[in-house]
């Protein structure tokens, strides 16, 4: 443990039918937040400090990690079941829907939990996680683990000379326990990262539903910063923050920039980033041919890609905001949208209500920028941040990116098709 | 007691200096290597084998490593099924040992039971089985298998082979690791139900109780050197043993010992000494310590014990530097003339209680015609020196195949 373990209690948590007794490290107040060490076991931290000020902090110690219990690894004999395992842990501990913040190799646990059971946590903080893997970036986790240990600052800092980097988890002098001991964490969560820490959680990344966090430092010499976007674009509605002059162990190298990103993140109202769907491509046309495409309620059916709109009069060519033009749905209701935004040929935005009542809050957002000299990049987005009608809930969450894509690729073979 | 050659398969062409650049493991760029070279390399280890079975060696021994500069023998049992068929074609009765096909590091344990069960029966019933965990390098890194898991694998791969080979009728294995609806296998071990299994280990209190347990043979490899640790893993052995309620038969141990042997010592140190040296430092002393132990392969205890331990460990960590005389004094490799070579060996082997022998008279960059000197001189004045101990104690040697019929060539009247 670090020099500031005051006010640190240990609580162990019988889970997994009554084989593993995990240790759990629990400091601070307000409300919960779960922290997933990284691969050489944890060790409380200044950030778990400066946490523990506004969160009642949960800190699990890795199956096997725990001293004196090298075997309970054992029970844990695959990722799949890592993730049950502290899905009981976290319902053991009576948590509802803690934040989690999840470093290196408890970043992956962390984004997996949160694919994995999309309704487990609030929000979601991912300090350089491992859990992807691209061919261009590949990560040299093998070579770290298995190379010289005078080698390993070099993977984890920017600075691997500073004094941060010096200060690793062991101390400057570890005994012989020690060492034993976190060689052994690190064979026990890489366990669940050998050879390559890819579980598939690249497929399962757009289950994810909370606001999520993405930290990375863009000289990480473990896990490239490229998988910052990686994660970024997969998680929708994510927020990816990239430190300058920062290696993979971000926390530790700059705690500052750090915590003033991750404190931020944690103390803004519950972001509703998840609840804006966006989708956006190119479409070999100019915009006013695409625009016209939108801006003309009867040509909208043409294109929907969420089977949606049925039917709308001619002659409703929008023009400006506060204009209003009715829709005939599939399922025959009818609605007037009522346009909040319009700049032409570039911006239109609105939203449905039924027939004579207030709009419930969802909105629909196009947005056209010419790239090119005969190419534009179209933008769709769909808003239900300030949707609260329980009822339409479900639908509004079904319309996800994919959808919004689907329209644009139909709107793109009717531009691009009125092009020839 | 049984004699038997010992052999690895290295590069002999490995340039000056080799060891200051690179690993002799899993990232050695073979860039290093003249094709013709690798060729005739592996050669001479089939030829020098065979030039050992026909000079009266009581058996011939190969082991398994992958990505080696070292020991290029990513599959023994390839080598071993030349030499099986070779020798008994030319009715030469010698044992087969397979030292082995590493357990921990396989992904298809099967493929093992099969080529051991195919090399029993082409050997007529010769194959001793070896059954090592695998070098963390081999299983962690070259086979990339979580290092945590290695000994777990290494046991459920162990109980199907073993049900592989005995089991009359097809069956399923539900395993942890391995899953199969009908396990049936063809052929089957001549020697059923199984041909004596050998088991290599570093002698950690671990190991050895779960080789006397199963009343398997316990392999100590001896680059440490025996003079250096021989006596603590050995003492370990048998107290071990008689807690166990085991008998004190030598022929439960075997035991590998480099040798060099010329017609007196100074031309033993003359011809061998600069192959022996550059051995050590590019092959076994240039595998980097943490690829001998990728975290996880060893628990706490255990690393908590050789992090104690280092500096009484032998020679093992200096192998990269050590000197000729470090070499010998160590007895990591026994020089000299037939009868200094004998008279050391003789001692230890009282000494320890092994009773069967394995001698590596190849090293590094030693070039054929000295090889199959040294293969020579050890067997008409060595060997006749050795056979003997024990006899008179009249053990029996229960971990030696039982060969079935005459050594003559399969299908033709011996």
């Amino acid at each position: 443990m670090g020099p500031d373990v005051a006010g640190v209690r240990d609580e162990t948590v019988e889970v997994w039918d009554g084989r593993l007794k995990l240790h759990v490290k629990v400091a601070g107040s307000g409300p919960p937040l779960l922290y997933f060490h990284p691969l050489p076991g944890l060790a409380w931290a200044p950030l778990l400090d400066r946490l523990a000020r506004t969160h009642t902090v949960y800190a699990p110690e890795h199956p096997g990690t725990s001293p004196g219990d090298p075997q309970a690894i054992r029970e844990v004999q695959t990722f799949w079941e890592l993730l049950l395992v502290y899905e009981e842990v976290i319902g053991q501990l009576g948590l509802d829907r803690p934040a989690a913040l999840g470093q290196s190799f408890g970043g992956m646990v962390a984004a997996d939990l949160a694919a994995s059971f999309p309704r487990l946590f609030s929000k979601l903080v991912l300090l350089a996680p491992l859990g992807l893997w691209r061919d261009d970036a590949p990560i040299p986790l093998v070579e770290m683990v298995a190379g010289p240990p005078e080698d390993v600052p070099g993977y984890l800092y920017a600075h691997p000379e500073s004094e941060a980097a010096r200060a690793l988890p062991s101390g400057p002098d570890p005994d012989s326990a020690a060492i034993a001991q976190s060689t052994w964490n690190v064979g026990c969560t890489t366990k669940f990262a050998w050879p390559i820490a890819d579980h598939g959680l690249g497929r399962r990344l757009h289950r994810i539903r909370v606001p999520a966090l993405v930290v990375w430092g863009r000289e990480d010499a473990l896990v490239p910063v490229a998988y910052a976007e990686e994660f970024g674009r997969r998680i929708a509605g994510s927020q990816i923050e990239v430190i300058e002059d920062c290696g993979h162990a971000v926390a530790a190298e700059q705690p500052a920039r750090t915590w003033t990103a991750v404190s931020t993140f944690l103390a803004a109202p519950h972001s509703e980033a998840w609840r804006v769907v966006r989708a956006s491509r190119e479409i070999a046309a100019g915009p006013e041919r695409i625009f016209e495409l939108i801006a003309d309620p009867a040509r909208q059916p043409g294109w929907d890609g969420n089977d949606n709109l049925a039917a709308a009069d001619a002659g409703q060519r929008v023009r400006r905001a506060g204009d209003v033009f009715t829709m005939t749905l599939t399922r025959g209701d009818v609605r007037e949208n009522h346009v909040t935004e319009f700049e032409e040929g570039r911006r239109i935005a609105w939203t449905p209500s039924e027939v004579g009542k207030q709009p419930p809050g969802h909105l629909w957002r196009w947005e056209l920028e010419p790239s090119g000299a005969s190419a534009t990049r179209v933008t769709c987005t769909y808003d239900w941040t300030r949707l609260t009608d329980e009822e339409r809930l479900p639908r509004a969450q079904a319309t996800t990116a994919g959808r919004l894509r689907a329209s644009l690729d139909r709107l793109a073979a009717l531009a691009e098709d009125q092009v020839r | 007691m049984k004699v038997s050659l010992f052999e690895q398969v290295p590069y002999r062409y490995l340039p000056e200096g080799f060891e200051d650049q690179h690993s002799s493991v899993v990232t050695a760029p073979y860039d290093v290597v003249d094709p013709a070279r690798m060729t005739e390399s592996l050669f001479s280890a089939y030829a020098e084998l065979m030039h050992g079975a026909r000079a009266g060696f009581d058996g011939v021994c190969v082991t398994e490593h992958g990505q080696s500069a070292y020991d290029i023998s990513p599959n023994p049992d390839l080598l071993a099924s030349a030499v099986a068929y070779a020798a008994r074609a030319e009715g030469l009765d010698v044992a087969i040992t397979v030292l082995g096909r590493s357990l921990g590091k396989t992904r298809e344990p099967l493929k093992i039971a099969e080529e051991y069960a195919l090399l029993d029966c082409v050997s007529g019933g010769r194959l001793i089985a070896g059954f090592p965990l695998g070098l963390s390098y081999d299983a962690n890194l070259n086979a990339a298998l979580p290092a945590v898991e290695t000994r777990e694998r290494y046991r459920e791969h162990r109980d199907l082979i073993l049900k592989a080979w005995s089991e009359p009728r097809p069956f399923p294995w539900n395993g942890r690791f391995e899953k199969y609806g009908q396990v049936n296998i063809w052929p089957r071990p001549v020697q059923q139900p199984h041909p004596p299994i050998w088991v290599p280990g570093t002698g950690s209190a671990g190991t050895l109780r779960d080789i006397i347990a199963h009343d398997y043979a316990f392999v100590y490899l001896s680059w440490d050197g025996p003079k250096l640790i021989g006596r603590q893993v050995f003492d370990r052995y048998w107290d071990l043993a008689e807690e166990m309620g085991r008998d004190r038969n030598p022929y439960r141990l075997a035991f590998l010992q480099v040798v060099a042997v010329a017609e007196t010592d100074e031309r033993a140190e003359r011809e061998y000494a600069e192959h022996l040296v550059a051995h050590y430092r590019s092959g076994v002393g240039a595998i980097p310590a943490t690829a001998m132990a990728v975290p996880g392969y060893a628990e706490p205890a255990a690393i908590e014990g050789m992090l104690r331990a280092s500096g009484h460990r032998g020679m093992l960590s200096r192998m990269k530097t050590a000197t000729y005389s470090e070499l010998v004094d160590s007895q990591v490799a026994i020089v000299g003339s037939p009868a200094t070579v004998a008279d050391q060996i003789e001692a230890f082997v009282r000494e320890f209680r092994i009773g069967n022998l394995m001698v590596m008279l190849q090293n590094g960059s030693m070039p054929r015609d000295l090889t199959e000197k040294n293969i020579s001189l050890f067997a008409s004045e060595v060997l006749p020196r050795l056979r003997p101990i024990w006899d008179e104690d009249g053990w029996v040697n229960n971990w030696w195949p039982r060969a079935q019929g005459t050594a003559g060539a399969a299908g033709r009247k011996a």
